[in-house]
Parts: structure tokens; C-alpha cells; sequence
């Protein structure tokens, strides 16, 4: 869903007939603030201003060591305590000191860690335990012993050297003391350089300054305004900020969630492209969002990566509080001079500057050096993408609203009746009596179960939207066992519950931050509290920004009382996971043994994926929209967040057959594949629009579900190794620098290149471009492309344009049924793209896609190559025996690979020999139909997919 | 080699059922499912031969899917349930051991290797379905009879019209001819009368002129009246308020909850006056004076013109009666709250509330001394205008009598609407009063048979009644459906309205624009359109199913798109013509067109000719 203010209240009915006033769809800027409109904000502004004033006084370049920061490190301050640098920093004139901490990790890992040597009060430090792989307690330090800190002179300065090693190369971190710098120095070059340019700024916790005392100068400490809210600033400043470069590399990616380019935007300097606002994290309900800006929307993951021809590197900003990042490129001459490591060439640097308003420092560079080395790191750090339910990849039908229990089974019968395949129907707030979550609407659903066993019956799911937000009514149980627990976020006083508006009217929150709370919310999914739910029932959880409709930003007041009394502002970006993370708690314990969850989040941050999937949110049907969905699904996927999607055909509008043809075209190719409508929208089910378009559609959902195979297979890979799903170019070709900034493109796995066709006109070509000296395949014609290749395709509105990387196997399943269920038993297909030397190379993930056997052993996970015309399945390295592999291998002993098709043989071949189980039998080629000499089928090998098996082509 | 045979031999049992046939084989297909000599099947679509032990092996060769009629191997393909004890069923391949009992399939036979067992249940489907057959055979043979019937109705129900029509058309001619004799002599009488009216004008005139100055006097002297009068009553309503503000409701004095209650139903009665008095209060005087000039000249007051001076003076007169009740009222509340209030409760704001009531009867300023002599001059005046001319001036006539009702498809360039109907004089002259009224006596008798002609000749001619006129009986009538927040209200090509439950308002749906020819050709779907208009949305539209049944019913509504309603309902135009209906109604047909051949020779061409010469009308 979606922003629905419009039935909300008569103050949101008067926001939406002025909107309606508006020409077209547009955000309403003056809800949102602009970085001016935000005090700390502006004081890093004037602090970095001043600084940059300042070096260019002294005559001084911006750049490393040369700048005018104020902070510098107190003299003999600096020890290696095992894993961990400490320094005290300490700023010119104020005297405050700070304990900075940089840790080494294992994996060449470096973490910062930096708030007051003696705070005055405790800061906002619990981001880590619910962010972090065990909440960090089980960090992998490197051993004290591989580290060695030596200290020595240059130009009249101490640095510290810290030397450490990584799997692969040496690397070190250089600190200075005047000013305060550090450098992460890769391959001999210093690559992540913090305090460059001199703006850390670091605003230590103070006491109020008395009534008739002194008062305290800066900005918008002790109090600001935002159009009518007031935030009190009970705690006063406490932000925090920090330039970040990144030598030598001109692209940077990552931080979602903006309606941006791929690769980030300048937002200082001007330049071509470039935002006048810098990049915002502060996840916000934003009705109607701009595309191609900076502003903040649902979500918020602070992690950047930025990549060059040579390595990629990472770095991940831990903190939940409100962030700005200011990006600038510059070329700069002098870096590298400092320790004379290299010549003085001109290297292109990205600055970012990063301005948090409350927390503990804490980051964490990630030195790559590949783009697989780095995701590694990063889910060493905040856990990989789990195996989500097999069903969740499949294709979700939502809109605002279906109806009743009639409209769910007639779509569910439409669908199948066009036999189009489908994995779940969805249900918005009207089914709800009142809003009022975990219930229904008994006279629209009389008898949900009884509706669920009719969808399950063919193998079909149900999700309920089930927002955070509990309607006050005494007489609603959920709300008063919350109320009654103490369970409701806090007012500023602390003193009674924190009361909004949104869809119920009158609401509370349930504060998950208290343990207690989450745990109780989670129990509220089990199957004997939610009334008419059943294990065919799923949860979607929206709103969750949270969403306040009478709130700042249309969001909670920052100055609002937490579990603990922490401030709303503290933790305000993780708000919406911890929701989502005590649903899916709820959801997977509600059987036993457990079963993996399936929730959908709109709000989210790092560690988010570990709880399910997330979709761009209220985006609208135009080809613009269509357009923008592409960068931001693979920017949360650059940024760990993999199984997102956005909403097919577009939320907001009514898209014209064609833009619906074009989505679904391009929305199989998302992690997530739901279509989803806004409620005043015309209905746009796929066959409502008939012929042709009706069968594009139906073309492009099936294409989905005969590769459910490589995805489910792909999302295995990504729980082991933290890899995105779809990938941009530049992921799999990292030395192709014409394509870092490709975002019209992009790679699904390692095999697949999707081309989309996003122009309105079904006639107008196509620009592709097919990188690496390697073949490609159109993936339907199978036609071969010699790349590099760069030409225009034609794509007409049956045409996709989609291309098999040569070197590449791809399982599919290739018999039409109506759910992923009714296809677990389903033989195999191979695809081998054979590369321009002969070989290729793929995997195959099976297991019963809803339990957590897999953990057992009970999966089958083949390793695939096919070298010297022989195609050989082994099991991967992680195949154990054990009771419940075989017990799994037993339920899938009629599961047979049932065709081979082999792609772009130069020589003619008409037999095979198949060895499985050490018995050998042949098998006739089939070349008939396919139109392509180089094509050939093996007509039903009949290996069982958990065999040892291999083909000999001849 | 061992291995080989052993997959063949398993790849054989599939091919075969139990009962030895081809599994999943359409029987009527069965005779292209032999292998040839050369032991081949040739795929039904004739492109390819494959090895017969190919056929149903779970492997799909055949481009057309025709080798695997007993498997899910080819997407496209059929797979044939003989469900005994039921009707057999072809269902897509893709339903072959997908672990689902298909309802279709009833006996099972489709999931012979999912590991599902499948019961069969044909003979309880069977007999469920044959119930359910039976009763649609009855239902539609009720329909179809009903249908039939409906046709026959409607044959009489369009010669009941057409006749009704002809003889409409004669009257109308008739009343043509009336009308335009009335007219004549209606035009010949106004001339001569305008001729008189010229004259008596010009002596009117000149007395007006004569007199002119007695009204001016006299409406001063009105607006004098007001102003004072407004102000006195303005110093009662200040009085009361005050009481109702200020008093102290702990006493608990019945005199004065008299006085709030009767003031409170004043102040219902006259919502505006207490605000005004409050900010004429505010004003002062002067600027109060001023206004009060404004207003009295927006009644209409021109010094220069007699008629709208004497308006003018209607009106204040009118106005001065108005407050003088008022102040009758107001006074009476306070007289008795001065009569009656408990003197010992010390309620300071109703002692003032008095002592100011007793200063307003003290300054009651008496009217001014010539007040009386003016008056006699001004109704001297207009009497002896009067005397001229026995009747108003001509310019304020009373209303003309009401057009007739005309539907508002033919409002527009009607004749009859637009034409500007002339003042009844009520003349002296008899005669001409006489010709007046016999004129509009002539129009409207023109009128009306117009539009009933009119609505009849688009009935007839205009309307899509469907085939054989069936919804001619049916046209308007309306049926209902109660679903809790709402009734929803459907008139057969008419219109379709939503009524709220709670307070019985009533939303326009739509009104009937014609039959939708979504999908199947055969589906009888009926649309209403251009109803009330959405809030951020579209004009509502309710689209109707029809199935058939006997009599006209409303199965569900809903409203799967903002304000675009769709109802599945019954009715039985929607049914098959009952066996034999359609040759009964054939020959009926066929009778009358004998019949109306004996009465109008022209016949073929009838209704068009008529149309001509209505046209020409």
C-alpha cells in the first residue's frame, strides 16, 4: 500500500483536495523538511563552512591533514589494546575529550567507535544489539598478533601505523594527530580517508544552560520548530559528523531508500546532474514521492559502496538516528603526497559527509577487495538474506482493496480460469472491522478460514496487512492488553501514551523497543490469537515508518519517550524493523518446528532482510515510475537488502495496457513480484485488459515461475554469501567503466542480463549493450550475440529483451501449473550457455521450501559444469549425509532432470552418454524444434536431480 | 543396459491405464493413437512422427502436445477424466499429477502419480450436478415461459401503442388547429386592447408625475419609522440577552426560565436578529443611519420613478408591521419577566434587565405630528391611480400559469418552453380575458399531446427493446436488494439508485444508456451511466448481469472499483425462448402482420413514413 489519506480524517481530506488542485501527482514539499529546515544539519553546515573559510585562509588546499579541523589527538594518548587503536581526540577550544576506538575485524574489517571519554549521560548505544549478527557480541576480532602499530614523524606530525592482513593483501590504517585523520590504505593506496577535509564535528552532551544563565549560541539546540511541532530537545545537541572519501573512485552506491540514479548524485558543488539537498535517511511516509531526489522515503539502510575498475569497498554508517550524507567529486592532486606512496597524479575522489543528529559513532569500512569479498563482510556484520518461503517468490496479486471473501475467490478462480499461476491474493485495511488489526470484517469475511482452505487447496496463500498503529477503543482486546501492559510508546513527559492519528483514527504504538512488548505482538500472530487465521496466512506490514498522519513528517515527534527513556529521535530509523522482525518472531513460531515467515515491510533498515521482504512503496502507474523502480531495487540490493520489489503496474493512477504489459515485463525480474493498485484505481487484473496484452502478461508470469528454480537457487546462494539477487553491471563487470553508471540494465544472478523496455513506444529500439569478450544468448530465441556488442533491439510489446551470459547454466521448471506448490515435484530443465571456450557452469537449490530442515541437511544442492562436452552434477561441499537428507532425497526420488538444452555447440552432436550411479545408457539428440543449428536437446536423460550424474556429449 | 529396460519398462506403465486404454486419451481420439507399421505416432497436428512407445513416456515431443495426452509434459495438452456416474471432462494437462483433486475430475484419474489419493467422487458429483440441472431446467423452462410470455405482451403492449399513437396524432392535429385559431383571435383582441393600454399609459403618466412627491414624503417618513422601531427593538433583544448571558441560573427563578424559554424560541424563529442588534450595537448611530439609508434604497426607492417608489414603500410598510410584532413579542417577555421575577434572589443582571425595560417604555418617542397628514396624501395619491386603471400596470402582472410538464429529453428547442406567455390583464374587457385564456387553454391541450406523442413515438421507434420487444413490459419496473449499509434499487432501462438505510438518502447510480457488449455476444448485461458524481472519482455506473430466471431479481452488488457498481441479477429476458415459442411467436407475428396488412396496405414501409411525417410536425 500506499499513502490513503484521503478517508483518513477531514484534515488529510482537506491536504488531498488541495492536491487535487495540483496538475498531475506531486509530493508536498512543505510537509517534508529541507536539510535548511533541520538545526543540526545547519550547524555541521556553518562548522564545515567555517572549516572550509579557514584552510582556504591559510592557504591551503582541501585535503588530507591540510585542512583547519579543530580536532586533533591529545598527545601519548594512543595504544593498541589488543584488536583495538585507542586515541582520545579532543576539540581546540572546548576540551571535551572523546575515546575514539578502532577495532580490527577479521576480514580486513576496521570499526570506529567514538563518543565522550566521560559522557554526561548515556548515549543511544542499543542500534548494535539490534542491528548486528548477535547483536555484536560475536564479532570475529583479528588476533592481536597480527596487528603491529608503529608511530613515526612526517613533516613534524605523528601517525600511527597500524599493519594488519587480510585473506589477501597487506593493508594498514594511518592516523594523524594534528589534525585527527585516518586512513585505510589498500594495495599501497590510501583509499577511505575520515576527516580529510576537516569536518568531524563532534557535539558533546551538555547541561541546559540556566534560564537566566548563559545562553547557549548554537542553532536550534534546546528546541526547534517545524511548522507547527515543536521538538524540546530535552537532551540538547548531540550529533555528530564525518567526511568519508574515497580515493581514487568516482562512483558511489548504496544508501537506500531514494527515488535516485544508481550511482549517487553529487548534492554540493553544482555539476552536471548534481541535487541541491543532500541524500536523506529518516524513513518517511511521503505521499506521492519526487522521483530523482535526494529525499528521504520508507526506508533506510546506511551503508555505501563504491567501486573502481580495481576493487570495491564499503562502508556501513551504524546508527538509527536521523542522517544526512552530502556527496561531492572532486579531482585532487595532493592526496597520496602526505606518504609520498605514490605519484602526484590526479585522482578522482567522492567525498561524503555524514551528519547523524544522536547515538554513538560507529562505523565500519569494509575494504572489499571484490564486489564478493565485500558482501561477505557486510553479512558477516548484519547477517545474510535468509531462505525465505519458496511460495514468496512466486506471484502476489494485491490490490486496495479486494472486496470480500466473494471477490478473493473470484480472482483466485479468474486467475486460474486464464491459467495464470499465482502464489498469494493480499488483503488491505477494509478487511479489517474498523482498522482494527488481527480482526475482520465479519460481514465482507464471514468465514476466513474457510477461505483460506478453498486457496490452499490449489496450492495458493493469503496475506493481511497488519499495521502498527492499534486503534485506542477500550473495547478492542489488542489495545487494551497493550495498554494494560504499559506496552504504548510514551509522550514527551513520559507520562501517558503517545497518541496519532492514522487509518483507525485515535492510536497508539506498540513500543517494540521494550522486549516485552515485541515478544507480546509477536504471540498476537499465533494461530490461537488471530482469529480466523490459519498457516496459509501471511502478514504485511505497513505503515511502519511509522506512519503518524497528525505527526512532524507525517511521522512520531523525535522528543517522544521510548522503553528506557530514550527519545524517538534515538532510534526513530530501525522503528519499522523492529516491527518486523516480532511478526516474523510470531509468524515462524506459530508451528512447531518452526516455519519460515513471510513479511512484507515498507519501512526497514540494515538487518531488515533478515526478517523478509520490503517493496519501494506508494509509487504510480507512469513510465517514469516504471523507470525510477529499476535503480531503486538494485540500490537495496547493493545495500543488502535483497528481496524487494515495487509495486507492478504502479500504485497511484490507472496504467494503460501497455505500461501494465511493459511492468509485469519487467517486475518478474524483481526479488519481489507483487502488483498492487490504490483503491480509487480501475481494476487491473491481468486479464482485464484482453487480448494481446492479456497473453504478454500471462507470457511474463510463467517466464517467473520456469525460473522459480534459478531464484530459489540464487536466494540460496545470497544466504550463504550475502550476494545480491539482481545485480548492477558494474557487480559482474567490474572492469567494464563505461557501465558503472548503468542503471536501465541490470543482471539477475550471474547469468541473466534484463534489458527492459520502458518507453512508451513499443517501437522504439532499444539500446543494449552486451559487455566482456564473451557469447550471449537471447534467453527465448536462443540466438547468439558476440560480445562486447553494442546495438539497438527491437521490442515489440511480445518481445523481452533478455540474454543468457555465455558460461552459464540455468535450472528451470518448465510445466505450466497454477502455484510454485504444485511444482515441487516437477522435473528439471537445463539450460547450458555454453561459453566461447566451451564450458559452462551453474548450480541447482531444492528443499522443501518451508521448514528449516535445510539447516538438517535436507537439501539437495548440485554443482553443475559442463567442460569437454560433459555435463556433470555433484553435490556441493555442503551436502552432508544425514537423517534428514535422506529423508528428503526420498520425497524428491521422482524429481529427474527431464531435458537438457544445450546452447551454442559449434559442433553438430547426435549422442549422449549418461553415467549416473556408475551405470552407463544412451540417449538420442533431439534437434527437432529449434531453429538453430547450435542448439541441441538431450531428450529425457531421466537423472535424478539428487544423483551424481554426468552427460557425455559426442 | 540392465538400467535401461527398467526405466522403459517403468515409462510403460505409465502409458498405459489400468483398463488397458491409451491414460488421459479422449475416446474420440482414440483411433489416431495406434502406432503404424513402422511402430510410429504421428503427432495429431501431422508435423512429426515419433517412436509410439513415446506416447504418455512424461516427455513432450510433440510440438502441439498431442504424444502426452496422459501426462503434464506438455503445457497446452489435454488430459481426458472419464468420470463415470458423471459427464467426462477434459482439463489442461497442466492439472496431471499436480497434487490437486480437481473438482473436474472427479474420479481421480488425474493424479495417478502425485502421491495424492484422489477418491472418486463422480457419482456424488453426478448427482449433485443432475440436481442442479434439473433445477436449471427448470428455472429456464420457467424463464423461457415467462420469456414467451413477455413477447407475447409485448406485441400487444406495441398495437396497444401504436393505436394509442395514431389516435394521439389525430387529437393533435385537432389541437393544432384549436391552438392556432385561439391564437389568432388571442393576437387581434391584445392589439386592440395594447391600443388602449397606450392611451391609458399617457394620462398615467402624467398623474404619476403629479403625485410623485406625496410617496416621497410619505416613505421618508416610513424609513424614519423603521429606523426608530429597528432601534427599539434592538434595545428589548440587548435587554433579554443579556438576561440569558448574564443571569444566575443557581436561582432557579421560574419567571425568568419563562422569559429564556420564550426568548429562546424567538431567537429560533429569528436567528438573525440577535447577531444584527449586537452589530448595529457596535455601529453607532451615524454610520447606523447611513446603512439603514442603503438598505432602504436597495428595497427598490427611486425618487424618480412612482412604481418603484410604491414598492418600495410595500415593503418597508411591510417591514414596519414585521418589527412592530416583533416588538410586541419582545416586550410581553419582558413585562412579564418584570412582572413576575423573584425579587429576593438578588440577580443583578435580571434587576438590571428591568430597570432598562422600564427606561424603554419611559422613551417610547411618539410618532411624528405629521405623520398622519402625509399618509392621507400618499394614499390619496395612489388611490387616484388607481381609479384610472382597474388593474396593476402591466409590467406587474402575476405569473403565467405553468407550462405543461415536459420530459427534459425534449426541453431543449421546444417551442412550447420557450415561448414568453403574455399577462392576463384581467381587463376590463372581458373578451380579451376570454381569448387569453382560451389561448392557454389551446396550448396546453397542444402541449401535452405533443409530448405524448413525442414519448410514444420514441418508445416505439427510438428504444432498443431488445429482440422482440421483450422488456417492453418489463420497462421500469425496479426491484430491490437490502445489503445491510445500503438498498440498492434497480429499474429494468431505466435507472439504478442507492439507498442509504439510515437515513433513507438516495444516490443516482445511474440511468440506463444501453446493453454492453463486453464479452460473450449471448450475456445479457445492461449499463447505467452518468450517475451522481464521486468525490475524487468517476460519475457513479452500476452494470448489470442478467441470468435467467422467471421473475426479476438482484443476486449481489458490489463495487470492485470507487463508485462503478456491478450487480449480478436475474430476469427472464435473459432466458432461451421456451421450446416452441419461438415458431408460436412466429406465426403470431406473422398472423398480425396479415391483419395490419388488411388494415394499412403500406405496411412494410409504415414506420418509416410515419416518422417523416411526425418529423414534419
Amino acid at each position: 500500500m500506499k499513502l490513503k489519506r484521503s478517508t483518513a480524517s477531514l484534515l488529510y481530506l482537506a491536504a488531498t483536495v488541495s492536491l487535487l488542485a495540483q496538475v498531475g501527482l506531486a509530493v508536498k514539499q512543505e510537509d517534508f523538511k529541507t536539510s535548511e529546515q533541520v538545526a543540526f544539519y545547519r550547524r555541521h553546515r556553518a562548522f564545515a563552512d567555517g572549516v572550509a573559510k579557514e584552510s582556504q585562509l591559510l592557504g591551503k588546499s582541501v585535503s588530507a591533514s591540510q585542512t583547519a579541523s579543530p580536532y586533533s589527538v591529545l598527545q601519548d594518548s594512543v595504544y593498541l589494546d589488543g584488536h583495538t587503536l585507542v586515541a582520545s581526540v579532543q576539540h581546540g577550544t572546548d576540551k571535551v575529550p572523546l575515546k575514539l576506538k578502532v577495532s580490527f575485524l577479521d576480514k580486513g574489517i576496521v570499526r570506529i567507535r567514538g563518543q565522550e571519554a566521560d559522557p554526561l549521560k548515556p548515549r543511544f548505544d542499543d542500534t548494535q544489539k539490534l542491528v548486528l549478527r548477535d547483536g555484536g557480541a560475536n564479532l570475529k576480532y583479528a588476533s592481536a598478533g597480527s596487528l603491529q602499530l608503529t608511530s613515526e614523524a612526517v613533516n613534524g606530525e605523528t601517525v600511527h601505523i597500524v599493519s594488519f592482513r587480510d585473506a589477501n593483501n597487506t593493508a594498514s590504517l594511518r592516523m594523524t594527530e594534528r589534525p585527527w585523520t585516518v586512513e585505510y590504505v589498500l594495495n599501497n593506496k590510501p583509499s577511505i580517508l575520515l576527516n580529510s577535509k576537516g569536518l568531524f564535528h563532534f557535539e558533546h552532551l551538555r547541561e541546559k544552560p540556566g534560564a537566566d544563565g548563559e545562553v547557549d549560541g548554537a542553532d536550534g539546540a534546546w528546541e526547534e520548530t517545524f511548522r507547527s511541532w515543536t521538538d524540546t530537545k530535552p537532551r540538547g545537541p548531540e550529533s555528530f559528523g564525518l567526511d568519508i572519501s574515497f580515493s581514487g573512485y568516482e562512483h558511489v552506491y548504496g544508501i537506500p531508500e531514494h527515488a535516485s540514479s544508481l550511482s549517487l548524485k553529487s548534492t554540493r558543488g553544482g555539476g552536471k546532474d548534481a541535487y541541491s539537498q543532500p541524500y536523506r535517511l529518516y524513513n518517511l511516509d511521503v505521499f506521492e514521492h519526487d522521483l530523482d531526489s535526494p529525499m528521504a522515503l520508507y526506508g533506510s539502510i546506511p551503508f555505501m559502496v563504491a567501486h573502481n575498475a580495481e576493487s570495491t569497498v564499503g562502508v556501513f554508517w551504524l546508527n538509527a538516528a536521523e542522517t544526512w550524507i552530502d556527496v561531492t567529486r572532486e579531482k585532487s592532486s595532493t592526496l597520496g603526497n602526505l606518504f609520498r606512496l605514490g605519484t602526484a597524479s590526479k585522482e578522482p575522489t567522492v567525498s561524503t559527509h555524514w551528519i547523524s543528529e544522536s547515538g554513538v559513532m560507529d562505523i565500519f569500512l569494509l575494504p572489499g577487495p571484490s564486489a564478493a569479498d565485500l558482501y561477505r563482510q557486510y553479512a558477516e556484520l548484519v547477517e545474510q538474506t535468509p531462505l525465505p518461503r519458496e511460495f514468496a517468490l512466486g506471484y502476489h496479486q494485491c490490490r486496495w482493496n479486494y472486496l470480500d471473501q466473494a471477490d478473493v475467490l473470484a480472482v483466485n478462480d479468474k486467475l486460474q480460469e486464464h491459467a495464470i499461476p499465482y502464489d498469494v491474493i493480499w488483503l488491505d485495511i477494509e478487511h479489517t472491522d474498523g482498522k482494527r488489526y488481527f480482526t475482520w470484517d465479519s460481514g465482507k469475511f464471514p468465514d476466513p478460514v474457510a477461505m483460506q482452505k478453498k486457496l490452499a487447496y490449489n496450492g495458493h496463500q493469503l496475506v493481511t496487512v497488519v499495521d502498527p498503529h492499534i486503534k485506542r477503543d477500550t473495547e478492542y482486546r489488542i489495545w487494551k492488553e497493550a495498554n494494560d501492559n504499559g506496552y504504548f510508546v510514551k509522550n514527551k513527559e513520559g507520562t501517558d501514551n503517545f497518541q496519532g492519528w492514522c487509518w483507525p483514527g485515535d492510536s497508539n504504538w506498540v513500543d517494540y523497543l521494550n522486549p516485552d512488548a515485541a515478544s507480546w505482538i509477536s504471540s498476537q500472530f499465533h494461530l490461537d490469537k488471530y482469529n480466523g487465521s490459519t498457516p496459509n496466512l501471511f502478514v504485511w506490514n505497513d505503515m511502519n515508518e511509522p506512519s503518524v498522519f497528525n505527526g512532524p513528517e507525517i511521522s512520531m515527534d523525535k522528543d517522544i519517550k521510548h522503553y528506557g527513556g530514550w527519545e524517538h529521535r534515538d532510534l526513530h530509523n530501525i522503528f519499522g524493523m523492529l516491527y518486523h522482525k516480532a511478526t516474523a518472531d510470531g509468524l515462524r513460531t506459530r508451528e512447531s518446528p518452526d516455519k519460515r515467515p513471510f513479511v512484507l515491510s515498507r519501512a526497514y533498515f540494515a538487518g531488515s532482510q533478515r526478517y523478509g521482504a520490503v517493496w519501494t512503496g506508494d509509487n504510480a502507474a507512469n513510465w517514469e515510475h516504471l523507470r525510477a523502480s529499476i535503480p531503486m531495487v538494485l540500490s537495496n540490493n547493493v545495500a543488502g537488502m535483497h528481496f524487494v520489489g515495487a509495486d507492478v503496474g504502479g500504485f497511484f493512477g490507472n496504467p494503460t495496457p501497455e505500461l501494465m504489459t511493459r511492468w509485469y515485463q519487467l517486475g518478474i525480474w524483481y526479488p519481489f513480484f507483487r502488483a498492487h493498485a490504490h483503491i480509487d484505481t480501475k481494476r487491473r487484473e491481468p486479464w482485464v485488459f484482453g487480448e494481446p496484452y492479456l497473453s504478454h502478461i500471462r507470457n511474463a508470469i510463467r517466464e517467473r515461475y520456469r525460473l522459480l528454480p534459478y531464484w530459489y537457487t540464487l536466494f540460496r546462494e545470497a544466504s550463504l554469501t550475502g550476494m545480491p539477487l539482481v545485480r548492477p553491471m558494474w557487480m559482474e563487470f567490474p572492469k567494464e567503466t563505461s557501465m558503472f553508471s548503468e542503471d536501465s540494465s541490470f543482471m539477475v544472478g550471474s547469468a541473466i542480463l534484463v534489458v527492459p523496455a520502458t518507453d512508451a513506444d513499443a517501437n522504439q529500439p532499444i539500446d543494449v549493450r552486451l559487455p566482456t569478450q564473451e557469447n550471449w544468448y537471447d534467453i527465448h530465441s536462443h540466438a547468439t550475440y558476440i560480445a562486447p556488442l553494442k546495438r539497438q533491439f527491437a521490442s515489440d510489446l511480445a518481445t523481452t529483451l533478455v540474454f543468457a551470459r555465455g558460461g552459464s547454466i540455468i535450472p528451470t521448471r518448465e510445466r505450466q501449473r497454477g502455484s510454485s506448490e504444485l511444482m515441487r515435484r516437477d522435473p528439471i530443465t537445463l539450460y547450458v550457455y555454453v561459453s566461447r571456450t566451451g564450458t559452462a557452469t551453474g548450480s541447482l537449490y531444492l528443499d522443501d521450501g518451508e521448514t528449516y530442515s535445510y539447516q538438517n541437511g535436507a537439501f539437495i544442492e548440485r554443482e553443475l559444469s559442463f567442460e569437454n562436452a560433459t555435463l556433470t552434477s555433484r553435490p556441493s561441499p555442503r551436502t552432508k549425509l544425514s537423517p534428514e537428507q535422506l529423508e528428503f532425497l526420498k520425497a524428491m526420488s521422482k524429481v529427474r532432470v527431464e531435458r537438457v538444452v544445450i546452447v551454442g555447440m559449434r559442433n553438430p552432436l547426435t549422442k549422449a552418454v549418461v553415467v549416473e550411479n556408475g551405470q552407463t545408457r544412451d540417449i538420442e539428440l533431439a534437434y527437432a524444434g529449434s531453429k538453430l543449428d547450435s542448439e541441441c536437446t538431450i531428450r529425457d536423460p531421466a537423472v535424478l536431480v539428487g544423483n551424481d550424474w554426468e552427460i557425455t556429449l559426442s | 543396459m540392465l538400467a535401461r529396460y527398467t526405466l522403459l519398462a517403468l515409462l510403460f506403465g505409465t502409458v498405459l491405464a489400468k483398463s488397458g486404454a491409451i491414460r488421459g486419451l479422449d475416446p474420440q481420439l482414440a483411433s489416431k493413437y495406434k502406432a503404424d507399421a513402422a511402430g510410429n505416432f504421428t503427432c495429431l497436428d501431422g508435423k512429426q512422427k515419433i517412436p509410439f512407445s513415446q506416447v504418455n513416456d512424461d516427455y513432450c515431443d510433440c510440438a502441439d502436445g498431442s504424444d502426452e495426452p496422459g501426462t503434464s509434459a506438455c503445457n497446452g495438452g489435454t488430459f481426458y477424466c472419464a468420470n463415470h456416474g458423471h459427464i467426462p471432462a477434459r482439463i489442461s494437462s497442466s492439472k496431471v499429477n499436480d497434487g490437486v483433486c480437481d473438482l473436474e475430475c472427479c474420479d481421480g484419474s488425474d493424479e495417478y502419480d502425485s502421491g495424492v489419493q484422489c477418491p472418486d467422487r463422480c457419482a456424488e458429483v453426478g448427482r449433485l450436478a443432475q440436481a442442479e440441472a434439473k433445477r436449471r431446467v427448470l428455472v429456464e423452462g420457467a424463464g423461457g415461459r415467462r420469456r414467451a410470455e413477455l413477447v407475447r405482451q409485448a406485441r400487444g403492449l406495441r398495437k396497444t401503442k401504436r393505436d394509442e399513437l395514431a389516435r394521439k396524432e389525430l387529437k393533435l392535429a385537432d389541437a393544432t388547429a384549436a391552438f392556432d385559431k385561439a391564437e389568432a383571435v388571442k393576437i387581434e383582441l391584445e392589439e386592440k386592447e395594447a391600443a388602449r393600454v397606450r392611451e391609458r399609459s399617457d394620462r398615467q403618466t402624467e398623474l404619476r408625475d403629479q403625485r410623485l412627491p406625496d410617496l416621497i414624503a410619505y416613505r421618508r417618513v416610513l424609513a424614519a419609522d423603521l429606523h426608530r422601531l429597528r432601534a427599539r427593538r434592538d434595545s428589548l433583544l440587548l435587554l433579554l440577552r443579556s438576561v440569558r448571558v448574564g443571569h444566575n441560573p443557581e436561582f432557579n427563578d421560574e419567571a425568568v426560565a419563562q422569559m429564556l424559554a420564550d426568548y429562546a424560541a424567538f431567537v429560533d424563529n429569528h436567528a438573525d436578529l440577535e447577531p444584527e442588534a449586537l452589530e448595529r450595537a457596535d455601529e453607532g448611530s451615524k454610520a447606523r443611519a447611513e446603512r439603514e439609508l442603503q438598505m432602504d434604497e436597495s428595497n427598490g426607492a427611486d425618487d424618480a420613478d412612482f412604481d418603484r417608489c410604491r414598492t418600495a414603500i410595500d415593503i418597508s410598510a411591510n417591514e414596519r408591521d414585521s418589527i412592530s410584532d416583533d416588538i410586541a413579542a419582545l416586550s410581553a417577555m419582558l413585562q412579564a419577566l418584570r412582572d413576575g421575577y423573584n425579587k429576593n434572589y438578588h440577580d443583578l443582571q435580571v434587576k438590571a434587565a428591568v430597570v432598562g425595560f422600564a427606561d424603554y417604555e419611559a422613551n417610547d418617542d411618539s410618532k411624528p405630528s405629521d405623520s398622519d397628514e402625509i399618509f392621507r396624501r400618499f394614499v390619496e395619491a395612489t388611490a387616484a391611480l388607481d381609479a384610472l386603471v382597474d388593474s396593476p400596470p402591466v409590467m406587474m402582472a402575476p405569473a403565467p400559469p405553468v407550462a405543461p410538464p415536459i420530459p427534459h429529453s425534449m426541453a431543449k428547442g421546444n417551442e412550447y418552453v420557450q415561448s414568453v406567455p403574455e399577462p392576463d390583464t384581467n381587463s376590463s374587457d372581458k373578451e380579451l380575458a376570454d381569448a387569453r385564456s382560451a389561448y392557454w387553454t389551446a396550448q396546453t391541450e397542444k402541449g401535452t399531446l405533443t409530448n405524448e406523442v413525442s414519448l410514444l413515438k420514441s418508445l416505439l421507434h427510438d428504444t432498443d427493446l431488445g429482440p422482440d420487444d421483450v422488456y417492453l413490459p418489463l420497462k421500469g419496473e425496479c426491484v430491490s436488494l437490502d445489503t445491510g449499509e445500503y438498498t440498492y434499487e434497480v429499474c429494468i432501462l431505466d435507472r439504478a439508485t442507492q439507498i442509504s438505510n439510515k437515513d433513507q438518502s438516495r444516490t443516482n447510480l445511474g440511468s440506463f444508456t444501453g446493453f454492453s457488449s463486453i464479452g460473450d455476444e449471448k450475456a445479457v448485461v445492461h449499463k447505467y451511466q452518468n450517475g451522481a458524481k464521486c468525490w475524487n472519482g468517476p460519475e457513479r455506473s452500476l452494470t448489470a448481469h442478467f441470468v435467467c430466471a422467471e421473475n426479476i431479481s438482484i443476486a449481489s452488488i458490489t463495487e470492485p472499483e470507487k463508485c462503478e457498481y456491478v450487480a449480478q441479477m436475474a430476469g427472464p429476458f435473459a432466458c432461451e425462448p421456451a421450446e416452441g415459442a419461438a415458431e408460436e411467436a412466429a406465426e403470431e407475428a406473422a398472423e398480425e402482420a396479415a391483419e395490419d396488412a388488411v388494415e394499412e396496405p403500406v405496411e412494410p414501409v409504415e414506420e418509416d413514413h410515419r416518422r417523416i411525417v411526425h418529423d414534419e410536425l
